[in-house]
């Protein structure tokens, strides 16, 4: 029995669930949604964890599973009765709790993701993994940032911590408010030149995709007027080895690796996503990384 | 003994004192600074990683004569993390900097590895919230007796409770108490007679209850990789059973104030944390 718990119209659960349904794989998917109709008793002090959680007309004993794939978003503000969001949140706060210590796979657990929430901590991990890193420097002194500034000549900076940002180049426009960093230090890196691509790591097995773009953070080209073209390409074989050990080094079963290929052909690693929005990148590519999902909570490792 | 030791403490905190204390008594040639968590917020920072990963950090601390840089150990007692500079900004504004510089924290003790006492959690904090039911079976495994821990989001869903145990519902229900209230087993407090605490600092275990469970203290503290644990035991209908664990111990007996500092010296002294 898979458990699957997220919300169905998030992208890459709908992904998955309908490779889940292509195999005929026994699974559930607990709805964040719905979570005020839904249940969960855990004896976190029993070896199995034995419990139950009981939803949408389910009633699966924790010890039936075989696997968990969690990809938990916020919960929905649309509950305003106080007691449907107090058993919503508990059944939230229950689930993560059994995600930590469920002796079973979990994709992925909740701690594997710490490293997320802080960038320069992770890219610390990354560079330990065998991937060179950009240079990076998080400062609260501006005539830093300039000397910096000019050893590089150009720089980018992003937020230190997990909130998300979008990465901007630090052009002329930025260098009159440089004094701002004063009150709160701030990250900033060597521009990398050079092919993005992003790969994911599912098990063993993994999937690269080049990113064809003229703006510095992709992800949000469509704000900038601009356009993104991905391809499915392979990647060098040390490369990929590279990636795997990076995701088992940071307790990862499946992650979102983002490379940048220099036009020395050398790999720069920028960072690891723990919860990557893969859909996007199977529906561009083809990549069949939802069926290696599949795979992987059915008990394959890949390769 | 040389280095520099930097003791991280809120002002609050009686047991960092004592063991900063006993560390400018005791040190030679070495350098005891206490940071306190606010200051960090108003330092002068420089960290570095370079493209090897190598990093470099250079703190100045408000009133500082000089930059902290080489860092031997540090005590980390931190619990949160003060943004003074945003006080005065929107609550949006100063969630945004408290987590900037929480992750600022924790690359920086990150940075330090072995040498922070003990580890950084996800925000480089001393991992205050530690001891929770994800523990259990990991004590359980060093062979300490653990309470029976179930956890329901619904009371209802709860087979009666055995002896020794109580059904404690969720203080966040708003309404009165029903079957459909969160709640879960805890030992019964009126039922608990309290038998002590076990100190673990590195090789070092200490309390009255160490010969009987400082081998399971022990290897708790190795499992999970934190080497200053404070564990609190309590007899429940007659055996031994481990009621809490706590990442920052109180350090409030000069047994536990004396084993903490030899601890921190070790670490200072290039001998690292014991494995």
């Amino acid at each position: 029995m898979i458990v699957i718990y997220g919300r169905a119209d998030d992208p890459p659960i709908a992904r998955l669930l309908d490779a889940v349904r292509d195999v005929m794989l026994e699974h559930v998917l607990l709805d964040q949604r719905e979570l005020e109709h839904s249940d969960m008793v855990v004896d976190f002090s029993s070896p199995a964890r034995r419990g139950r959680i009981v939803f949408a007309g389910a009633d699966v004993p924790l010890e039936t599973v075989d696997a968990i794939y969690a990809r938990p978003l916020g919960l929905p503000a649309r509950w305003r009765d106080p007691l449907v969001r107090v058993r919503a949140q508990a059944v939230h706060d229950a689930v993560l709790e059994w995600l930590e210590v469920a002796p079973t796979l979990v994709v992925n657990r909740p701690s594997s993701m710490d490293s997320n929430s802080s960038k320069p901590w992770q890219t610390q991990l990354i560079a330990a993994s065998g991937f060179l890193v950009p240079e990076t420097l998080v400062t609260s002194d501006p005539d830093e940032v300039r000397d910096f500034l000019a050893r590089h000549g150009r720089l980018i900076f992003k937020s230190v911590s997990g909130v998300r940002s979008i990465v901007q180049e630090l052009d002329a426009s930025f260098h009159g408010r440089l004094d701002r960093v004063k009150a709160l230090p701030t990250q900033f890196q060597a521009y990398v030149s050079g092919v993005d691509v992003r790969v994911h790591v599912v098990g063993d097995w993994t999937f690269a995709a080049e990113v064809r773009s003229s703006v510095i953070d992709y992800r949000y080209a469509a704000r900038a007027g601009a356009e993104v073209g991905l391809e499915d390409i392979q990647i060098p074989d040390a490369v990929r080895d590279r990636c795997t050990a990076l995701a088992r080094r940071l307790d990862l079963v499946f992650c979102g690796i983002d490379l940048r290929r220099r036009p020395d052909g050398e790999y720069v690693c920028f960072e690891v996503n723990p919860m990557p929005a893969y859909s996007y990148y199977e529906a561009e590519t083809g990549q069949p990384i939802s069926r290696a999902l599949v795979s992987l909570l059915s008990g394959k490792r890949g390769r | 003994m040389t280095g520099r030791i930097i003791v991280l403490a809120h002002a609050h905190d009686a047991g960092a004192a004592a063991v900063a204390a006993a560390l400018a008594r005791r040190a030679g040639r070495a350098i005891v600074d206490v940071v306190r968590p606010e200051a960090l917020g108003v330092a002068r920072w420089s960290h570095h990683v370079d493209p090897g990963g190598h990093v470099t950090t250079r703190l100045t601390l408000p009133r500082a004569a000089s930059p902290i840089e080489r860092v031997d150990c540090v005590l980390n007692r931190l619990q949160y993390l003060p943004t003074p500079r945003f006080h005065r900004a929107s609550l949006k504004n100063r969630d945004f900097a408290a987590a900037e510089l929480s992750a600022l924290v924790m690359s920086w003790l990150g940075s330090l590895g072995r040498r922070v006492v003990n580890p950084v959690a996800s925000h480089g904090m001393s991992a205050t919230a530690s001891w929770s039911r994800r523990w259990l079976p990991a004590a359980a495994a060093c062979g300490l007796r653990v309470p029976r821990s179930v956890v329901a989001t619904a009371s209802r869903l709860l087979a009666p409770v055995g002896p020794g145990e109580r059904v404690r519902r969720s203080a966040a229900w708003p309404y009165p108490v029903d079957g459909r209230a969160p709640a879960e087993v805890v030992p019964d407090e009126t039922q608990m007679i309290a038998a002590g605490m076990v100190l673990v600092a590195g090789v070092q275990v200490v309390g009255a209850l160490a010969p009987r469970v400082g081998a399971g203290c022990a290897a708790l503290a190795r499992t999970t990789g934190y080497p200053l644990l404070e564990l609190r035991f309590a007899e429940i209908l007659g055996a031994l059973t481990l009621v809490s664990v706590e990442t920052l111990p109180a350090l409030d007996t000069p047994a536990a104030v004396a084993a903490a500092t030899d601890l921190i010296e070790t670490v200072a002294a290039g001998g690292g944390i014991p494995a």
